[in-house]
């Protein structure tokens, strides 16, 4: 498969094989120069046309440990605004000889637009409130890497379910891997149709955490507040922040991540964010590895990649 | 001096159905439509469907202002090409259609395009939704159509005074129903795929709401009121019916 576009593109088979390509390069980052030739002499470009700093750092880096050259397209210093179209810019960056694009959009559906004006791979590093693949299969990894995997696992996927690209591929890569997911939201931050989600719905965080596995929180954004779809951060916290009462309801056993980054005070407190189960660094080391894997596969083995 | 014309072994189309037959025409009216018509001239109509003229009640000619999209004569030339003898080119132009002016401009450009076009005329000022447009100085010169089209009017209390003050003005107004505050954002339909594709959407009671706001309400304040639902053209009276059986269909002028 030539782009990765969604995690539907993938499959449970599709991700398995993404987990265990990046088992080696997780080796691969522990060395003392992580660093292979497997993409010498690729090009890989990161278009982004929405902040970011830990994904595109994520794969800049991932693509530098493959020995590939990195370009970066930021928005902010480009001719986008003089009003170069997508179009014109995505084919003027093809121009100069590139295998793929990262491309970060805040419109979804754009990476499917780009794949089809160019040749090069496109990865989907988040189109809007769509789809965020790599998220997702670093999540899937950083749970196998605590748990074992996600088969029978309970994943309480907690927050603003509505504008999260993050819950949309977590919840189809968690579901193909055979968890349980339970969205916890109250009813303005849940997508007004849940029709078709494979999802269980709770409106209370509490009788969630006793069963839950793995506490998945979604950053609470302050400018959610201007939409009244909340009347406060303050009410937000009180209902659906993962408290240290909170995280004292979890099993022994139960993880937390968030995939940053973290309002600590608001959806997760200071000292839970502090707390062993909680997992986001690790997430951001699988990051990298996960990221290597999917350039690695797609450009690099010829390893076909689809469901 | 009789001229006649039979459009012959087209399947017609009209008001009482679809069938394979001949068109008698007499001095530019249609005097017949049956079997084995004929006639000094003839059309072969094999595999072309004859109809009445279509009349589309809305169309974007864009002129004046976006010229690069669509201008009176390329969309009368669209129009004549899909068998539309008649449109009404919606006021959404730059300027609006607001104003005698502008009237006048699109029409003067219509008088010599493919097809009849006819005008709707804005029901407010620019199409801002905050001030009466001069309806009848726009009904003076034929417009018998208003509407915001592309925005519905918001204000409740001015839409009301619009119904009000063109009751007087035998014309029809047109409300593009759509509540701004509930739509606001949205690309496509509120619904199942809006939510699993992540785009926002536009909840159906945006147009909902404003259909029944502006619906006709027994009480009318008053007695001339006349409020209309969306897109009853009122045609004008028929001409006195000449003895011609079998009555045929024939194109009115909208």
């Amino acid at each position: 498969m030539k782009h990765l576009l969604s995690i539907a593109d993938l499959g449970a088979d599709g991700i398995e094989e993404v987990m265990r390509v990046t088992d080696s390069f997780v080796e691969v980052s522990a060395r003392a120069i992580p660093r292979v030739p497997a993409l010498r002499g690729k090009t890989v470009v990161s278009l982004f046309y929405e902040d970011s700093t830990r994904t595109r750092l994520s794969f800049e880096t991932a693509a530098k440990r493959l020995s590939a050259e990195t370009m970066t397209f930021s928005v902010s210093t480009s001719s986008v605004k003089k009003g170069e179209s997508l179009k014109d810019t995505v084919e003027t960056i093809e121009a100069m000889g590139i295998d793929a694009v990262v491309v970060r959009h805040g419109s979804a559906g754009v990476p499917w637009q780009v794949a089809s004006w160019i040749d090069a791979s496109i990865i989907n590093a988040g189109d809007g409130w769509h789809e965020h693949p790599t998220q997702a299969l670093l999540d899937c990894y950083t749970i196998r890497q605590a748990l074992g995997g996600l088969d029978g696992r309970r994943v309480a996927i907690v927050g603003d379910i509505k504008h999260s690209r993050v819950a949309r591929s977590n919840v189809l890569a968690f579901t193909a891997l055979g968890a349980e997911v339970t969205l916890v939201a109250p009813p303005t931050l849940l997508p007004p149709s849940l029709e078709g989600w494979p999802v269980s719905v709770s409106h209370e965080l509490d009788p969630v955490l006793a069963k839950a596995d793995v506490v998945y929180l979604l950053r609470m954004q302050r400018e959610r507040m201007t939409e009244a779809l909340l009347p406060s951060l303050r009410e937000y916290t009180a209902r659906y922040g993962l408290t240290s009462r909170r995280a004292a309801l979890l099993d022994d056993d139960a993880i937390v991540l968030h995939p940053g980054p973290m309002n600590r005070g608001v959806e997760i407190a200071a000292e839970v964010a502090e707390l062993p189960r909680a997992l986001v660094t690790q997430q951001v080391a699988n990051g990298v590895a996960v990221r290597m894997a999917v350039l690695y596969l797609l450009l690099g083995s010829g390893a076909d990649l689809a469901a | 001096m009789t001229r006649e014309l039979v459009i012959a072994g087209g399947t017609v189309v009209d008001a009482t159905g679809t069938r394979r037959a001949d068109v008698l025409v007499r001095d530019g009216l249609v005097v017949g439509v049956g079997d084995g018509l004929a006639a000094a001239e003839a059309l072969d109509a094999t595999g072309c469907v004859v109809a009445p003229g279509l009349v589309d009640l809305h169309t974007h000619l864009r002129e004046p202002g976006r010229e690069e999209a669509e201008t009176v004569e390329t969309g009368s030339r669209a129009a004549a090409l899909g068998g539309y003898t008649a449109v009404v080119a919606m006021p959404n132009t730059e300027p609006a259609i607001d104003s005698a002016a502008v009237v006048r401009q699109v029409l003067d450009l219509g008088a010599t395009a493919l097809c009849d076009v006819r005008v709707a005329g804005a029901i407010t000022v620019g199409r801002q939704g905050s001030q009466l447009a001069p309806l009848a100085e726009m009904a003076e010169l034929g417009v018998r159509l208003f509407t915001d089209d592309g925005a519905g009017v918001q204000d409740a209390r001015l839409m009301r005074r619009a119904l009000e003050y063109a009751s007087s003005l035998d014309v029809t107004l047109a409300q593009h129903c759509e509540d701004a505050a509930l739509a606001t954002g949205g690309h496509m339909h509120e619904g199942a795929w809006s939510s699993r594709l992540g785009i926002p959407g536009i909840p159906a009671e945006a147009e909902e709401l404003m259909v029944m706001r502006d619906s006709p309400v027994p009480a009318c304040t008053s007695s001339t009121c006349r409020r209309r639902a969306r897109w009853p053209w009122s045609p004008p009276p028929r001409p006195k019916a000449s003895p011609s059986p079998p009555r045929s269909p024939r194109t009115t002028s909208p």
